[in-house]
């Protein structure tokens, strides 16, 4: 498209090279007394379309193209990966349940620069945000846009919120995959220190909602578990015999034997390491290799210049022409005059 | 130009024919001139020329009479192209080289008794460049304003194959003036029509067009005839090939008028009229 389509008529002109020649022309006898040479009839034709081209590009340039902003619908090896993370309050901790100090990071933020660097690692991948405490929070729908992505992972290293509320915040990330038509094959990573204590989550008509949702979706589900091991206590295995094995006393166990009976891909990746953390990433990105489709935004682009440079470059032709332009052979003392006798 | 011309030595490849007195060998016997022969008084009744003392000498007792080689005027006629291809400009403008050699032409005819012409061609033959052949001095400026005024504008010289018909009647020297550019059939034809004549073919050339080429460049070639042009890159092998293919034009040109007579005359850059003389006297 042009910008000022009026200096298109410019381009009227474009065949007049081909009409006038732009060589001082040099006169003789006749034409059948010059041989007939290929390479002097390629460079005739040459110089004709350089001007040809010259004069076109000239007037396209005048008339401002530009490139239309356009859609391209790309396909890649990825995933769409929502990213959901706990901003309870414990995540301000570090992974001991410490507070933050003395080269010490807490678990936000070992957790963002951990999601950074599965964004960096992963170009072809398509990531939402979504946060949660008590109630989930809506940062940023699934979208290509690394800048983006990048800024709302930066955001998420706030001071947490009270409560942690697990389910509604899968319910989110569900709800956000659900609305984007594009998302074929959905990742929903989960970075949590898990529950302490936090109740909320094992409503039965929520339960049912999410497995619905998950089955719905095909939505892979990882969980980045932020928490080291104290002693011997295994948060996902049975409590001894004797003691209560509820959701109340064992929240991990319950919220990971309820995962397991989702009928989707599932995978805890315990984080009591930074390698660990590490591994996770680099297992995740190795297991989602589905096929994805994205639409990439290309904005409107001016392309005068690359018209200039061509009309330029033809008019640099030409000049080249002049200069190696010469002619026959004509004395300096005949005057036009008749007398010669 | 209008100053004096130089004079060409000339001579007709035949002896002359008609009744005006001249100064080239004819073929009637008359009372003046060089000796020819004797014959009995019966056949040349001319009591001023009896040989006495071959008629004494004869035992048969005939009149013997001498008979003198009749000196005649001879016609020339300059036939010119006139088509835009003579218009090159070189070295020298072909139109101002051609007119000097017929002015030359016609103060050495006049000078000689003889009668000159011009016949200018071009799509047709030129009523306004045609001087039919006259003893007439008084031309000799006529033909320097007409060459002067004069530019070519038409684009064949077809009229030359039509000259025949205003040169019927007795044997003339004939100058054929042209650059000779068009096909070799065609130069044929023009020489088959005037082969009754004694034909001089002229052959107008400029130096530039064929020795002096720039060895490197580009030249846009314009056609003077049809006005079409072409791009050369002129490099030292195109020019090579250029000028032989040009030798081997000029040899098929010469061939060609040996069988009509005379090889051509070269008339390039300048008029040389001894040149033309020595031309015309060695064949």
């Amino acid at each position: 498209m042009v910008a000022k389509p009026d200096f298109l008529w410019l381009l009227l002109l474009a065949p007049v090279p081909f009409l006038v020649s732009a060589l001082r022309r040099a006169p003789f006898p006749s034409l059948d007394a010059v041989p007939h040479d290929t390479l002097s009839s390629l460079i005739g034709f040459l110089i004709k379309a350089a001007a040809a081209l010259a004069v076109a590009a000239g007037a396209i340039a005048l008339a401002q193209p530009y490139r239309l902003a356009e859609n391209v619908k790309l396909v890649a090896t990825g995933a769409h990966v929502v990213l959901v993370m706990d901003r309870s309050l414990s995540m301000d901790f570090t992974m001991d349940d410490d507070e933050v100090g003395s080269g010490k990071e807490s678990k936000t933020q070992l957790a963002t620069r951990m999601l950074m660097d599965f964004v960096n690692r992963s170009p072809h991948d398509q990531f939402g945000v979504v946060a949660f405490s008590s109630a989930p929070i809506f940062v940023l729908p699934i979208t290509g846009h690394r800048d983006a992505v990048k800024a709302a992972i930066t955001a998420l290293r706030r001071p947490g919120i009270e409560g942690t509320n697990v389910g509604l915040g899968l319910q989110l990330a569900l709800n956000m995959i659900g609305h984007d038509p594009e998302a074929t094959s959905p990742v929903v990573l989960f970075a949590s220190d898990g529950e302490y204590g936090g109740a909320g989550f094992f409503d039965f008509s929520l339960q049912d909602a999410l497995r619905k949702a998950f089955q719905r979706e095909h939505a892979h589900l990882y969980w980045l578990f932020l928490r080291t091991h104290k002693g011997n206590e295994d948060v996902f295995s049975a409590p001894p015999r004797g003691d209560e094995d509820s959701p109340h006393t064992k929240p991990e166990r319950h919220m990971d034997l309820f995962f397991k009976t989702l009928g989707v891909t599932y995978r805890v990746f315990w984080a009591d390491s930074p390698h660990a953390i590490q591994n996770a990433v680099a297992e995740i990105n190795r297991l989602e290799t589905r096929p994805v489709t994205y639409y990439e935004e290309i904005p409107r682009k001016d392309v005068t210049p690359i018209f200039y440079g061509i009309a330029a470059f033809a008019s640099l032709l030409l000049v080249l022409a002049k200069l190696a332009e010469t002619e026959f052979r004509r004395s300096s003392s005949f005057g036009g005059q008749v007398n010669v006798i | 130009m209008t100053s004096a011309a130089a004079t060409v030595s000339y001579r007709p490849r035949e002896r002359a024919e008609g009744i005006v007195i001249g100064a080239h060998r004819g073929r009637n016997a008359g009372g003046q001139g060089v000796f020819l022969d004797q014959v009995t008084y019966l056949r040349q009744p001319d009591p001023r020329r009896i040989d006495l003392r071959l008629t004494l000498r004869d035992p048969f007792e005939n009149i013997y009479v001498r008979r003198f080689e009749q000196r005649l005027a001879i016609a020339l006629y300059a036939i010119v192209d006139l088509s835009r291809s003579m218009s090159f400009e070189g070295t020298a403008w072909k139109m101002a080289l051609v007119g000097d050699l017929c002015l030359s032409l016609a103060h050495s005819a006049h000078e000689l008794g003889d009668a000159f012409g011009i016949i200018g061609c071009d799509t047709e033959v030129r009523q306004d460049f045609f001087i039919p052949a006259t003893r007439n001095r008084g031309i000799e400026p006529e033909i320097a304003r007409r060459f002067a005024d004069f530019a070519p504008e038409r684009r064949s010289a077809a009229g030359l194959l039509r000259t025949a018909t205003y040169l019927a009647g007795k044997r003339k020297l004939v100058f054929l003036i042209s650059d000779f550019r068009m096909p070799l059939a065609e130069i044929e034809k023009i020489l088959e029509s005037l082969s009754r004549h004694d034909i001089v073919p002229i052959l107008v050339s400029d130096s530039a067009e064929g020795n002096e080429l720039p060895p490197f460049g580009l030249i846009d070639v314009r056609d003077l005839e049809s006005g079409a042009s072409r791009v050369v890159f002129m490099r030292p092998a195109l020019r090579q090939r250029w000028r032989a293919e040009a030798a081997a034009r000029r040899q098929a040109l010469d061939g060609l008028f040996l069988r009509y007579g005379r090889p051509a005359f070269e008339l390039k850059d300048r008029f040389d009229a001894d040149a033309l003389s020595r031309h015309l006297l060695e064949v």
